[in-house]
């Protein structure tokens, strides 16, 4: 592998550790430091949020949570990609692998965070008075790209499949 | 129908050992020990003009079909 993607090898692989360790550490100190549900944005809903108490509370946090915990998953592919990458194991069945993982990731992301805010927003109607209970939907550009990054994704760890596939038939001849 | 190798008997002939027959062609001697076992794939046609040339023979020389 030349050097110059061997070293941006290097430095995703670390990247990706510092974003697979420092993720879920900020998540930790926002929870430690203060109210919780600052985390949940309610300006999606057109009436005044109520007031949440006990279990609505995990609830509302634990679906916040769910993009984050894809985001997690698909780094630690980036991970094991990189990692590979950056020893030179290019065309390899893992590699084709991970990219797909990598990709079914992405589009995880994209699809949870479009869920988000129906869901919470079902949640936070379910303890509303009558008269003021809606579900919300909001999907974004980023959404969309995200959507079609993974999507991309999966096809690439395909078609990395089948140059393992052939790169595998080539080594048979001399 | 086998497609058969006699590198083994071509070498014999030319009074070459697998490890001389590898340097000069270009190829590892594991992969002159695979084709005299017959265990690859296919041979490219460069690689067997470089044996026959290096060999002094024909490629009927080294394969046979059975």
């Amino acid at each position: 592998m030349p050097a110059k993607f061997s070293i941006l090898a290097k430095f995703l692989h670390l990247s990706a550790w510092v974003a697979f360790i420092g993720l879920p550490g900020v998540a930790v100190v926002f929870l430690m430091s203060g109210d919780p549900l600052s985390f949940v944005d309610t300006d999606f809903l057109s009436v005044p949020s109520p007031d949440v108490l006990g279990l609505h509370r995990w609830t509302l946090l634990g679906i916040a949570a769910l993009p984050g915990i894809a985001m997690l998953y698909t780094i630690w592919q980036m991970i094991g990609l990189f990692d590979g990458f950056r020893q030179g194991r290019v065309i390899t069945p893992i590699a084709s692998r991970q990219m797909a993982r990598l990709g079914k990731g992405l589009v995880a992301i994209a699809l949870l965070t479009i869920l988000v805010v129906p869901l919470q927003s079902a949640v936070l109607s379910m303890i509303a008075k009558a008269g003021e209970r809606e579900i919300s939907l909001v999907i974004g550009g980023e959404d969309i790209w995200f959507l079609i990054a993974g999507g991309l994704m999966v096809l690439i760890g395909y078609a990395l499949s089948e140059a393992v596939r052939l790169s595998d038939e080539n080594k048979g001849f001399i | 129908m086998q497609i058969i190798v006699r590198l083994d008997v071509m070498l014999a002939r030319r009074k070459m050992k697998s490890r001389d027959l590898a340097a000069a062609v270009g190829i590892t001697e594991q992969n002159i020990s695979l084709l005299k076992s017959g265990k690859v794939k296919g041979v490219r046609f460069d690689t067997l003009a470089r044996i026959c040339e290096v060999l002094d023979c024909q490629p009927g020389d080294i394969l046979e079909a059975e």
